[in-house]
């Protein structure tokens, strides 16, 4: 009987997923099955001759097929409540009951609210009301109910991780340096950017995989470093080789987000909303399709007020337990990892380049 | 008023999007329209949606039932499938790609001929007004002698595919090249007038299907570049430079472009057309219609796409990877 170790990724048409799928398949070790909740999804991880599935954890017979064979799983799943939680709880009790031997699940430190100081996992869960956080929250207590009845789960709770196909700490950021003014500045960008580079945190979950820690035990996943925003700003806007970063008055920035606090708003409630109808007035109409995408780069580009208070907050994740317990290592600081993540953006057509 | 008995073959995404929509608006096609689908419910579904005449789940059923085949499939199955409808006397309208060699579309072409019944290729690019303009400009020495084409086209994949086609091992390894690149490297052989040898093509296929590819053509004293992606929004212009002006555009733009003169003067070109999926579509139906009826000759012929499919394969028998420092530096992940 073979060795070898069958790891089904779910979410492997995200960001994360799509980079642990990566690193395991280069490391050459396992069977690597890429759990894709459609297949439009597929196009980064079919680049890999890997195993594809299709699996909405949400649907028990798309467990059932995508768990076959399957001795480890990675839970990259996000989405509504009814993945990020349902689903969650669906998974595991199927990989529970197809024997899987260690499931590590990827939470995030926004389970803590917005602390400050040195957070580590001894930190109580917080609700905040923020979907994001609170569903996560709910996603690990399913993991503490399945660890109870013996699956072995890791829960690994990164930072802000960032990196090539990172859309929230990644991309908007190089958009928004490519488009001055610069509305962030210095002044209010000191707090704590607790910065993970997307390889590092696949390297925790390599280590989370292999490791025979207690089932429900959860880990802070960390980057080697704890620079300030303002310093993560400079060191991305100098990787992409663009002019410094000339900061708009505090006042300045906070009149502009105010201003497009009101858009931001209402394309939200449409969204949520009117998505489908808007989408075919999209389609008909050219004029139309370019409004919104005009609104839509305006809103992205510009701050909103809670992500200033995210600039100046003062909070440090510690890794002392991962450190510890699964002997993770992170290798990555700014000065590797954004040459890398530059490159990335410049192939990808976000910076203009050799290859846009 | 048209009796033509004609059958889709497969109901999945291509069909909802592009031509369900058309064929719901020719009422007098429907009454003889039958649906086919390895998924026998499905075929049933849409066919009672659109009141169509009749559904299948097997093509081989209507092989002796109809006139014409439209062939909206899976890639791999448009060879066979039409290959299999021309020997039956059927004629055919083929989503791109036709085929996955030149080899392929000699047999289309020599089976098309012996059974005495034409092919029509979905290549909806050539149907824009804006580059049937841009073709005859370059045909009549607007511009000059033809210099260079540079066509740039990415878009993260968004494609609702029902079935695991499009990517890695089950699709033959054949990505974003085969796919969009049917489209576009023919729209390029047919600016540029003829095959062009192939100066270089890279994709970052590690095995699986490329995602992102490049191309680099010339013909003569042309050289052209494409660059397509499924994987981010690229900027989605193209230029076509001579040696007297230049033309230029956004790729989804159907009836306008840019034209420079000698002088570096530019102005707008509005052509006639719709920018609709639909309205392509209309008139892809319309004209396969004529073509069943003895009619019409097809708009674009099994043969003309040859240049195409040619260029597309030998790219893939030369493949090289695209050096990506994020993915591979030194053969290794950067922290594992």
């Amino acid at each position: 009987m073979s060795d070898q170790r069958t790891v089904l990724v779910v979410g492997a048409g995200g960001f994360i997923g799509g980079r642990i799928v990566e690193v395991l398949h280069q490391l050459g070790a396992d069977h690597v099955r890429a759990g894709l909740r459609r297949w439009a999804g597929g196009a980064r991880v079919g680049r890999l001759p890997v195993e594809l599935v299709q699996v909405d954890i949400r649907d028990d017979g798309d467990l059932r097929r995508a768990l076959d064979g399957v001795t480890h799983v990675v839970n990259c799943a996000v989405g509504d409540p009814s993945t990020t939680v349902d689903g969650t709880r669906k998974l595991l009790t199927a990989a529970h009951a197809s024997g899987a031997q260690r499931v590590v699940h990827i939470s995030t430190v926004d389970v803590y609210g917005q602390p400050e100081g040195e957070v580590d996992e001894s930190r109580p869960l917080t609700i905040t009301g923020r979907p994001y956080g609170d569903s996560k929250i709910e996603a690990e207590r399913a993991c503490q109910e399945l660890a109870a009845k013996g699956l072995p789960v890791t829960i690994l709770r990164p930072t802000l991780v960032h990196g090539p196909f990172s859309a929230t700490w990644t991309v908007p950021y190089a958009q928004r340096m490519l488009k001055r003014p610069w509305l962030i500045p210095e002044a209010v960008s000191q707090g704590t950017c607790n910065l993970l580079y997307v390889d590092d945190l696949a390297s925790a979950v390599l280590a989370a995989l292999s490791a025979d820690t207690t089932p429900g035990d959860a880990f802070n996943v960390n980057g080697p470093e704890r620079p300030t925003w303002h310093a993560y700003f400079t060191q991305l806007n100098d990787a992409l080789g663009l002019p410094p970063l000339v900061d708009a008055t505090p006042s300045g920035a906070r009149v502009r987000s105010a201003a497009v606090q009101p858009l931001r708003k209402s394309a939200k409630f449409l969204i949520n909303h009117f998505e489908p109808q808007i989408m075919r007035v999209g389609q008909r109409s050219l004029l139309a399709r370019n409004t919104m995408l005009r609104a839509e780069r305006l809103v992205r580009t510009t701050p909103s007020p809670a992500e200033f208070a995210l600039y100046q907050r003062q909070a440090s994740f510690s890794t002392s337990k991962a450190q510890d317990i699964l002997g993770y290592r992170p290798a990555c600081p700014m000065a590797t990892a954004l040459p890398l993540t530059a490159a990335w953006l410049r192939h990808h057509g976000y910076v203009t380049g050799p290859g846009d | 008023m048209p009796d033509l008995p004609i059958a889709l073959i497969g109901c999945g995404a291509i069909a909802e999007m592009f031509y369900l929509p058309a064929l719901e608006k020719r009422p007098d096609l429907l009454s003889s329209l039958i649906l086919v689908d390895r998924n026998a419910e499905k075929a049933e579904a849409v066919r009672k949606r659109l009141g169509a005449a009749a559904s299948a789940s097997d093509h081989r059923e209507v092989l002796s039932r109809v006139k014409g085949a439209i062939i909206a499939t899976p890639h791999h199955l448009h060879t066979p499938l039409t290959l299999e409808f021309l020997e039956h006397g059927v004629h055919v309208l083929c989503e791109k790609p036709l085929s996955r060699t030149a080899a392929e579309v000699d047999q289309v072409v020599a089976a098309a001929a012996a059974n005495r019944v034409h092919v029509l290729v979905n290549q909806t690019r050539r149907l824009y007004t804006s580059f049937q303009e841009v073709k005859r400009r370059i045909a009549n020495g607007s511009i000059g002698e033809l210099r260079e084409i540079d066509y740039v086209l990415g878009e993260p994949f968004g494609w609702p595919a029902e079935t695991n086609t499009y990517f890695g091992v089950a699709a033959g390894g054949r990505g974003v090249l085969f796919d969009n690149g049917a489209h576009i490297v023919d729209l390029v052989c047919w600016f540029l007038g003829g095959e062009p040898e192939i100066v270089s093509y890279e994709d970052d296929s590690r095995g699986g299907t490329e995602a992102v590819a490049e191309i680099k053509l010339r013909l003569g004293d042309a050289n052209a570049r494409i660059r397509l992606s499924w994987l981010s929004k690229l900027r989605n212009t193209y230029r076509i430079t001579g040696t007297r002006g230049s033309m230029d555009g956004r790729v989804y733009e159907s009836s306008s472009f840019t034209f420079r003169d000698p002088s570096g003067k530019s102005r707008r070109i509005k052509t006639d057309g719709a920018r609709e999926g639909s309205y392509f579509a209309g008139k892809l139906l319309a004209n396969f219609v004529g073509v069943v009826e003895g009619r019409e000759q097809p708009i674009v012929a099994a043969g003309d796409v040859r240049p195409a499919i040619s260029v597309i394969d030998a790219c893939y028998q030369r493949r090289s990877t695209m050096i990506e420092p994020w993915y591979d530096v030194a053969g290794t992940p950067a922290s594992v």
